[in-house]
C-alpha cells in the first residue's frame, strides 16, 4: 500500500502517448489489395507531419515481432519506401517496419494474426466544436465535462474543444487520440475534449490553465481493436479565422477556395502541411505528383504525413485543390 | 603445600544465591555453564554448583524473570549474589554464539535487539533483514520484503514456526511480519549450511519459537501505531498443573476509518492472530495451537494519476486476498538422556485475485505435516539427533488468463500475470529423514549428518530422492574463542504452484547446492564480540520464475562472501554491533554469466542503542551498494495495439544507486502500578541520492526516471504491559 501512495506522488512524464513531438512513426495501416499488402504511415518529424527528407524505410515479413530487434544492416528488407506494394507473405504473419532518420529510429511491427480486414473501414471525418473556458479551480472531472455544453466552430486558444469521430461498429476497437500540440481530455470511446495549450488537473479540478500559442494543431486519430488498426489525419485552427481552405480534413492556407481550383503550392513553415497555396499562373495545368490521386491530378494532403511526398517534392507543384465539400 | 592445591584442582563448590529486585528469594531458578544444567536453587534461592578452578560465565534463569550472566572466579570463597528483575520482555534471551549446534553459521535475535534496534517497528522479523549475510532491502521498495540470505532468491528460504513452514513471512511483503514479536520465545537465522534438521532449501533459514514459559499470573501487552492495532494475553489455567492460554492478534485500523482512494477502493487490510492452549512449557509440555494471517485489497491496475480520466475510469480493477491458517499440535520432552519434540499439523494457504474486466488466478493449498526431533546424549562424548518430516499437500490452481494488463498484477498474483489458462490439481508428499551425531568434548566437537529427501511429484524416478551428507565442527581451543566450519549438500524442490500442469512445469529438476562455511568467534571480557564468517555456495538448476513466463531452471550460480560483525553489550544498559559484508553472487542463464538478483556486494550497518534511567535512544545507520536491475534499450511498437514492447539490456546489468539509511529512535517508558507505557518515536532518514526505489519508463521506453521514496518518515507508537 505504501508503493501504491508513492506512485501516486510522482510527477508524470512531461511527454506522453498523446503526443506527436520529436520524430515519431505514430502509426501504421495495412491495405489489402489482390496483389498485396500496401502500408500507409503517419509519421511526425520534428513535431510536424511533413518532412523535408524522407527517412529510410525498411520492411521485412517476420515470423516473431521480437525479430525486428535483431536486424541489422546485413539483414536484407523485402521493400523499401514508403509505400511499397507488399506479396502476401506465405506463413509469416508479422510486418516489421524498419523507419531510420539520421539523428533517431524506430523499429514497428503489425500483426497479421488479426482477422482480415481493419477495425472500421474508414475513420469518418472528425468534427470539432467549442465549448468552455477553462479556470482555475473548476470542475473538469469525466462526469462534470460530460454535461458541459458545446457550440459549433474552433476554439480559442483558451477553450476547450469538443472533437468527435462518428462510431462506426464493424468491430470492437479503441479510439487514440494524438495530436502536435495541446491536451486530451478523453470523454468516451469516440469524444474526446481538447485544450489547445497545456491544462493540468489534480482530482479533476484545474490546477494549471496555460493557453495555446499555436495557430493550429495536427490531429492523428488511430483505431485499434479486433483487426487491423486504420488512422485519419485532421487539422484544427485556435482562435480567430485565416484565409485558406479545407481540403481532406486538412488545412492549407492561402487561397480560399469555393470549387475545384488550381493551385501553386508554396513553402510555408508555419502552416499544418508545411505548404500554402497561391494561385496558380494564368494558364497552368496541374501537374501529376507523388500527391496527386487521380488523372485530374487532386492533391491529396495525405501524401505528407504518410511520407509518399516530402515538401520538398511539393514545393512550387501546381495541383487541383478541391476543399472539402466540393465537386471534385 | 602440595596437598592444599589439589582438591583446587578439581571441581569445588560454588554457593550461588538468586534473590529478585526487592530481595526476596527467587526459588527454581536454573544456574547454567556452556548451556549444561548445573543445578536449580530451592525454596531459599540458593544452589551450590561444582565448578572447576578457572573463570566461568554462569547464566541465571527463573521464570518471569530477565535472565543474568555473572563471571565467577573459581576457587571462591563468598556466595555469588545474583539479583533479577522482572521479565517484561518477549523474547527469551539467547546465550550469543555459546549454545553448541550442527548449524556452524548462526544469528540469535534476542529481546534486547528486537524491541530496541531503531527502524524494525519492534518486529523481530523485521530484525532479521538487518543481520549480516542478508541482502539490504531499500525501504517501500517492491523487494522490501524479500528475504535474500547470502546471495539467495528469496524463494531459495524457508520459515518455520514451530517447526511448521510458514507461506510467506510478511503482511503486503513489505510492512509487517506475519507473526507478532509477542509470541516469539527465540529466533533464529541459519544463513547458510545448517544442519541435517532441515532441508528442501538452498537458501536460509529462518527458525521461530513460540514463547512456551508457563505465566504465574496474567500478562499481556496491547499496543497501537499509525497503522495497526493489537494485544496479547497470557494467562495460567491452573497453576498447580502448568496449564495456560496464549491469545494474541493484530489488525490494521485504516480502512475502518474509512480510508479510501481511487487507486485503492477498497484500503489494504491485514490481520493475524494465535490462540493457544498449553500444558507446561517449551522443555516439556504439549499444546494445541490456531494461526491465522491475512491480507487483502482491492487496487486500480493502471496507475490512476498517470492516466487520463476516461482510462482510469476503464482501468481493472485487481481483488486481492492472501492468508494462510495453521492447525496444530505439539509434545515436547526433556529427560536426562533425550529430549525431542513432536508436532503436527494442517496449513491451509490460500491467495486469490480477479481482474474486473477478466482474468482471475485461484491458488488454494492444504498441507498435513508431521514433524519430529529428538536429541539425546548417549555418553560425555557422543550425542546424536534425528527425525522426520512428513509433508502431503494438496494444491489446486485456477487461472483464467486476463487481458495485456495482467502483467501489472505480477507482484500479487504471478500464476494470472504469466496467462496460461489452468484448472489443475496436484497432490503431492514430501519426506525428510534426518540423523547426526555429535562426537567429542565441548571444545572440540565434530558433528556429521546425513539427510535423505524424497518427493513424488519428481518426474523422473531416479530423481525421487536425493541424499544430503552434512558435518560441522566446532573447536574452541581458548576460553572466548571458537572457530567453526561446516559444508555439505543441499537440495530445494520448487513449490507446487510451478509443477501444477498448465501454468507450472512438472518436470521442473531439484535444486541443488554444495556450501561450505567457516568462522572464527571471539568474545572479549564476556561483553565484547567479535565474529568473522566466510562462505561459498555453488547452485546447480537454479529456478527462475520471470513475470511473464513458466518458471524455469537455470545452468548453475555461485555465490561467495566475508562477513565481519562485532558486538558490545553492557545488558540493559548499552549495546553496540556493526557488521559489514562483502558478496558476489552470480547465474550462468542462457550461457551468459549474470549477476543474481541478490548480488549485494558490499553492505554493512552500525547500530547503538542506550538506555539511561526509563529512556531509551537508539540509532542505525546502514548502507549497502546497490542490486542489480536489467535495463532498457529501446523498445519496439506494436501498431496493431498501440502499445510498445520493452527491449531489455543484458539480464541485471544495471545497478541501483548506494543505498543509506538512518534509523533514530527515542522510547520512554513509565511504570505505573501493575502495568508499564512505552512511548516511542523514531525518524527514518534517507538522503535523496538513496531514496530512489526503482525505475520506471514512459509510454514508448524512450524516458527513464526514478520512482522515489520518502526522504524521512516519523512514526509514533504505544505499548502497554501488565
Amino acid at each position: 500500500m505504501f508503493l501504491a501512495l508513492l506512485i501516486a506522488c510522482q510527477e508524470p512524464f512531461d511527454v506522453d502517448r498523446h503526443d506527436l513531438v520529436g520524430t515519431r512513426v505514430a502509426a501504421l495501416e495495412l491495405e489489402g489489395t489482390p496483389a498485396g499488402w500496401r502500408p500507409r504511415l503517419a509519421v511526425v518529424r520534428n513535431g510536424r507531419a511533413w518532412s523535408d527528407e524522407r527517412p529510410e524505410l525498411r520492411w521485412y515479413w517476420l515470423d516473431d515481432a521480437e525479430e525486428l530487434a535483431w536486424v541489422d544492416d546485413d539483414t536484407t528488407p523485402d521493400a523499401t519506401g514508403p509505400a511499397p506494394l507488399l506479396p502476401r507473405p506465405a506463413p509469416a504473419p508479422v510486418l516489421g517496419l524498419w523507419a531510420r532518420w539520421p539523428d533517431h529510429e524506430q523499429r514497428s511491427t503489425l500483426s497479421l494474426t488479426v482477422p482480415d480486414g481493419p477495425v472500421v473501414a474508414r475513420l469518418a471525418p472528425m468534427s470539432v466544436s467549442s465549448g468552455h473556458t477553462p479556470a482555475i479551480g473548476d470542475d473538469l472531472s469525466l462526469a462534470a465535462r460530460r454535461g458541459l455544453p458545446t457550440h459549433p466552430g474552433s476554439p480559442g486558444p483558451d477553450t476547450l474543444a469538443r472533437l468527435r469521430v462518428a462510431p462506426l461498429p464493424l468491430r470492437d476497437h479503441t479510439l487514440r487520440w494524438m495530436a502536435t500540440s495541446g491536451t486530451f481530455l478523453e470523454l468516451d470511446d469516440h469524444v474526446t475534449d481538447w485544450f489547445p495549450g497545456d491544462l493540468l488537473l489534480d482530482d479533476g479540478l484545474v490546477e494549471e490553465a496555460e493557453p495555446g500559442v499555436a495557430p493550429w494543431a495536427t490531429v492523428v486519430v488511430l483505431a485499434v481493436g479486433d483487426g487491423l488498426p486504420v488512422f485519419a489525419a485532421a487539422d484544427v485552427l485556435v482562435g480567430g479565422t485565416s484565409e485558406g481552405s479545407w481540403t481532406a480534413g486538412r488545412w492549407l492556407p492561402g487561397v480560399r477556395a469555393a470549387t475545384a481550383t488550381v493551385v501553386r503550392l508554396v513553402r510555408d513553415d508555419d502552416a499544418p502541411l508545411g505548404l500554402r497555396s497561391e494561385p496558380a499562373p494564368a494558364g497552368a495545368a496541374p501537374e501529376s505528383t507523388c500527391a496527386t490521386i487521380d488523372p485530374q491530378a487532386r492533391f491529396d494532403p495525405g501524401a505528407l504525413i504518410d511520407l509518399r511526398c516530402t515538401r520538398t517534392e511539393l514545393e512550387g507543384a501546381t495541383v487541383w485543390l478541391v476543399p472539402d465539400g466540393a465537386t471534385p | 603445600m602440595i596437598w592444599w592445591w589439589l582438591p583446587l584442582a578439581a571441581a569445588a563448590p560454588v554457593t550461588v544465591v538468586v534473590q529478585d529486585s526487592e530481595g526476596r528469594p527467587a526459588p527454581a531458578a536454573e544456574v547454567r555453564a556452556d548451556g549444561a544444567l548445573l543445578g536449580t536453587t530451592g525454596p531459599r534461592g540458593r544452589a551450590v554448583v561444582d565448578l572447576p578452578e578457572g573463570t566461568h560465565t554462569l547464566v541465571l534463569d527463573a521464570p518471569d524473570y530477565r535472565p543474568v550472566l555473572v563471571e565467577v572466579d573459581v576457587p571462591r570463597r563468598r556466595p555469588v549474589r545474583v539479583a533479577l528483575a522482572a521479565s517484561d520482555a518477549d523474547l527469551e534471551i539467547v546465550v550469543e554464539g555459546r549454545r553448541v549446534t550442527p548449524h556452524a553459521s548462526r544469528h540469535a535475535v534476542d529481546a534486547e535487539q528486537a524491541m530496541e534496534t531503531p527502524g524494525t517497528l519492534d518486529d523481530a522479523v523485521r530484525l532479521v533483514q538487518a543481520l549480516p549475510g542478508v541482502t539490504v532491502q531499500r525501504e517501500y521498495s517492491p523487494t522490501s520484503g524479500d528475504l535474500s540470505v547470502r546471495g539467495s532468491s528469496p524463494g531459495d528460504s524457508r520459515y518455520f514456526l514451530d517447526g511448521i513452514e510458514i507461506p510467506y513471512l510478511y503482511h503486503f511483503n513489505q510492512y509487517a511480519s506475519v507473526f507478532p514479536t509477542s509470541q516469539i520465545g527465540t529466533l533464529e537465522l541459519l544463513p547458510s549450511t545448517f544442519g541435517a534438521s532441515y532441508g528442501d532449501a538452498v537458501g536460509a533459514v529462518v527458525d521461530a519459537r513460540s514463547r512456551l514459559e508457563v505465566p504465574q499470573r496474567p500478562r499481556g501487552s496491547a499496543h497501537l501505531n499509525f497503522v495497526m492495532a493489537g494485544g496479547d494475553v497470557r494467562a495460567p489455567l491452573s497453576v498447580g498443573d502448568d496449564l495456560w492460554v496464549s491469545v494474541s492478534g493484530r489488525r490494521s485500523y485504516q480502512d475502518l476509518a474509512g480510508e479510501q482512494t481511487t487507486q485503492y477502493p477498497v484500503w489494504p487490510v491485514f490481520h493475524d492472530y494465535v490462540v493457544r492452549v498449553e500444558q507446561g512449557d517449551e522443555r516439556q509440555g504439549t499444546g494445541a495451537f490456531v494461526m491465522s494471517a491475512g491480507d487483502s485489497y482491492q487496487r486500480a491496475v493502471a496507475e490512476l494519476d498517470v492516466v487520463s480520466d476516461l482510462e482510469a475510469e476503464q482501468s481493472a480493477t485487481l481483488a486481492y486476498r492472501e492468508g494462510f491458517d495453521i492447525y496444530g499440535v505439539h509434545h515436547r520432552f526433556h529427560g536426562d538422556a533425550t529430549w525431542g519434540r513432536v508436532v503436527g499439523a494442517v496449513v491451509r494457504h490460500h491467495r486469490s485475485g480477479s481482474l474486473s474486466d477478466r482474468g482471475a488466478e485461484d491458488l488454494t493449498a492444504w498441507t498435513g505435516v508431521l514433524r519430529a526431533d529428538l536429541g539425546g546424549r548417549g555418553h560425555e562424548l557422543v550425542g546424536w539427533d534425528a527425525g522426520v518430516e512428513l509433508r502431503a499437500s494438496d494444491t489446486t490452481l485456477s487461472v483464467t488468463p486476463g487481458g495485456p494488463d495482467a502483467v501489472r498484477v505480477a507482484e500479487e498474483v504471478p500464476a494470472l500475470a504469466r496467462g496460461q489458462a489452468t484448472e489443475a490439481v496436484l497432490l503431492r508428499r514430501q519426506l525428510g529423514l534426518y540423523g547426526g551425531l555429535r562426537l567429542g568434548p565441548s571444545d572440540l566437537v565434530i558433528m556429521p549428518g546425513l539427510r535423505v529427501e524424497g518427493d513424488d511429484a519428481v518426474v523422473s524416478a531416479v530423481d525421487r530422492w536425493q541424499v544430503g551428507p552434512r558435518v560441522s565442527a566446532r573447536w574452541s581451543p581458548l576460553e572466548g574463542t571458537a572457530l567453526r566450519l561446516a559444508g555439505g549438500r543441499y537440495t530445494q524442490r520448487p513449490d507446487s504452484e510451478f509443477l501444477v500442469p498448465g501454468a507450472g512445469d512438472p518436470a521442473l529438476p531439484t535444486t541443488t547446492s554444495w556450501q561450505v562455511a567457516g568462522g572464527w568467534d571471539q568474545t572479549v571480557a564476556g561483553r565484547l564480540q567479535l565474529a568473522f564468517d566466510a562462505y561459498l555456495k555453488r547452485e546447480a538448476a537454479p529456478l527462475f520464475t520471470p513475470i511473464d513466463a513458466p518458471a524455469r531452471a537455470g545452468a548453475a550460480g555461485e555465490a561467495r562472501g566475508v562477513e565481519l560483525s562485532t558486538r558490545y553489550r553492557l545488558r540493559e544498559r548499552l549495546f553496540l554491533w556493526g557488521w559489514v559484508a562483502v558478496q558476489r553472487t552470480e547465474v550462468l542463464l542462457d550461457g551468459l554469466v549474470t549477476p543474481a538478483d541478490g548480488d549485494q556486494r558490499v553492505s554493512g550497518g552500525i547500530v547503538a542503542s542506550w538506555d539511561v534511567g526509563r529512556t531509551n535512544l537508539g540509532a542505525r545507520y546502514r548502507l549497502a551498494t546497490g542490486l542489480p536491475f536489467t535495463q532498457l534499450e529501446g523498445s519496439l511498437y506494436d501498431a496493431g495495439t498501440d502499445r510498445w514492447l520493452a527491449q531489455p539490456g543484458p539480464p541485471n546489468g544495471a545497478r541501483l544507486p548506494t543505498y543509506h539509511k538512518v534509523d533514530l529512535r527515542l522510547a520512554y517508558t513509565w511504570q505505573l502500578p501493575g502495568w508499564s507505557l512505552t512511548a516511542s518515536a523514531e525518524v527514518w532518514l534517507v538522503p535523496r541520492t538513496s531514496a530512489q526505489l526503482y525505475p520506471r519508463w514512459n509510454y514508448d521506453y524512450s524516458q527513464q526516471d526514478w520512482v522515489v521514496g520518502p526522504t524521512v518518515l516519523p512514526l509514533l507508537g504505544l505499548r502497554a504491559r501488565f
